[in-house]
């Protein structure tokens, strides 16, 4: 049931929606800031694909924790987008992307007993609006700002403080775990079973053996499938989505990857887990 | 990626002290990350790779908006401009990427806007204005690139191809005209088209008269025109749509010496052609 398997999409793939369609892919993603607000003719690539896999969105302008004020206009054109197109999650990252006007990138929030209730609540208020819950994802972050609490202690908080739900990015939880040195196992196996609605797994970039950027320009890892492996046993299968953002292959070589989630998926459900 | 060599090479992370609250830490780190010379109390190496994501973010969706621009400014060094430079970045393309990513407000949260608010930003920014006076066309020619980025994002409508058939269809007394969201029409003192990094050097200012387009194969398209032209699509477009009759006292007010022969072969041509072309869109 759980068992599903999915790719990040994006503007380049649009010439591969035939092959997209007829592969062993059960959901897509998109960032729903590059198709909303545009012209029929640009979105009709992704209508086409929505209308045979299940669209799910990775949001990457709310902005969930930023000093600047929750654009509710904004909240409203999500909202409208999720409708239209008939989206089944709206996944946000648990960061913030602007300060005193908007910067396109991501900035780790101060793990902090404030910063958890003030974001919190801006949760709610988009949750209110949308009347759906979202799910937020834990970010890659190369920098601490706030010591109050630790990261795991900071995700758990808003979790359970907002009532939404977790997507869970195995390969930023390795990356956040070397570079911030961290037990990557300890932090998947906290993580509360019942909100996670489904996975990200990605490539990165090796920076320094201490320090790893978050690119999702190269294949998966082996520490990251195992990681991923190590998910499925604390937590049970759960649907994982491929992401690839930089330096997209051959839709064979990413069909690969895909076939790997699967593969672990179906390893564990065979095994009764 | 470069980082920053000199920073300690100690890989402990700095971590500021908890009395500062939340949003003062956000704001913080935003600075720092906007621009390298504000003075922060965080890890110079791990700062140095917020920065150089964002900055190349930002660069990147600001030169795929002005390739032309981009083109040109990113040869203007200390070296070219001499004492008119004072760079913060390697050249004049980088250094008004830089003042962006510092000083611009942007309130959209949609990557295509990001254009636009490079183009306000520039034609704002007082730092620019000095070098206005050596790139006199450097406006006009943002806008052009704008107008194009634009155009490629509009759908395409057109004209019935039914009503295109019918011989009169163009002085029908029922049919209104209204110019495509797909076609804007400009007028600019500079050859904005013709520019390129070759030539930048030896621009004169030409009235220049430009329609930039949609084609049928949904491709950005652009005709070289007159003011006529140009005055008839401005006066369509600011009363959203108009039929023949109007237009055609229309320009009997604005050009009485013209004789109605020749001012109806220019309306029915002018028409005629920017049905086709779908710059103008014909309702029955």
């Amino acid at each position: 049931m759980r068992s599903k398997v999915g790719l990040g999409y994006r503007r380049e793939m649009v010439t591969l929606n035939e092959q997209l369609m007829s592969a062993d892919i059960d959901f897509i993603e998109v960032a729903p800031e590059n198709w909303m607000r545009m012209s029929k003719a640009y979105q009709a690539p992704l209508k086409e694909l929505a209308s045979h896999k299940e669209l799910s969105t990775h949001g990457l302008s709310l902005s969930l924790g930023s000093p600047d004020p929750l654009d509710i206009g904004f909240v409203k054109e999500v909202k409208k987008f999720l409708d239209d197109f008939n989206v089944t999650h709206y996944t946000e990252h648990l960061s913030y992307c602007s300060a005193k006007g908007h910067m396109y990138d991501l900035m780790p929030i101060p793990f902090s007993e404030d910063a958890v209730m003030y974001v919190a609540e801006r949760i709610r208020q988009v949750q209110d609006i949308l009347e759906r819950p979202i799910a937020i994802e834990n970010v890659s972050y190369y920098l601490q700002t706030g010591s109050e609490m630790t990261e795991l202690e900071f995700t758990q908080s808003v979790i359970a403080e907002s009532g939404c739900h977790l997507l869970l990015d195995v390969n930023n939880v390795y990356v956040n775990s070397i570079n911030h040195n961290y037990d990557a196992q300890s932090f998947i196996k906290s993580m509360p079973t019942k909100s996670i609605v489904y996975g990200h797994i990605a490539g990165h970039y090796d920076e320094a053996d201490d320090l790893k950027v978050d690119t999702h320009g190269s294949p998966v890892i082996d520490q990251v499938w195992s990681l991923l492996e190590y998910a499925y046993k604390c937590h049970g299968v759960f649907p994982t989505l491929l992401e690839r953002d930089f330096n997209i292959p051959p839709l064979r070589e990413l069909e690969l990857e895909l076939a790997q989630i699967t593969n672990i998926q179906r390893r564990f459900n065979n095994n009764g887990n | 990626m470069a980082i920053d060599k000199h920073a300690s090479s100690n890989s402990t992370e700095q971590t500021q002290s908890d009395v500062t609250d939340h949003q003062s830490l956000k704001l913080e780190l935003a600075k720092a990350i906007r621009d390298p010379n504000f003075n922060h109390s965080f890890e110079q190496r791990r700062i140095a790779i917020y920065q150089e994501l964002f900055f190349n973010n930002i660069e990147g969706f600001c030169g795929s908006g002005f390739p032309v621009l981009k083109s040109i400014f990113v040869e203007e060094t200390s070296t070219s401009l001499k004492s008119m430079a004072d760079f913060t970045e390697a050249n004049l393309w980088l250094s008004l990427v830089r003042r962006f990513l510092i000083f611009s407000e942007n309130h959209s949260p949609y990557f295509v806007d990001i254009a636009e608010q490079f183009l306000t930003f520039l034609a704002q920014d007082t730092y620019f204005q000095k070098y206005l006076e050596k790139f006199l066309w450097a406006l006009e020619l943002a806008h052009y690139e704008w107008v194009e980025l634009n155009v490629s994002l509009q759908d395409l409508a057109t004209t019935d191809l039914e009503l295109q058939n019918l011989k009169d269809f163009i002085t029908k007394a029922t049919n209104r005209f209204k110019v495509a969201d797909s076609a804007w029409a400009l007028a600019y003192q500079y050859p904005v088209h013709t520019i390129s990094s070759k030539v930048c050097d030896v621009i004169e200012p030409t009235p220049t008269f430009l329609v930039v387009y949609l084609n049928e194969e949904h491709e950005v398209a652009f005709i070289q025109t007159n003011a006529h032209l140009i005055q008839l699509l401005n006066c369509i477009e600011t009363r959203e749509s108009v039929d023949y009759e109007y237009l055609d006292i229309w320009f009997t007010k604005n050009h009485p010496s013209v004789t109605k022969a020749d001012r109806q072969t220019f309306l029915n041509d002018a028409l005629r052609d920017c049905v086709t072309k779908g710059i103008i869109i014909c309702q029955a």
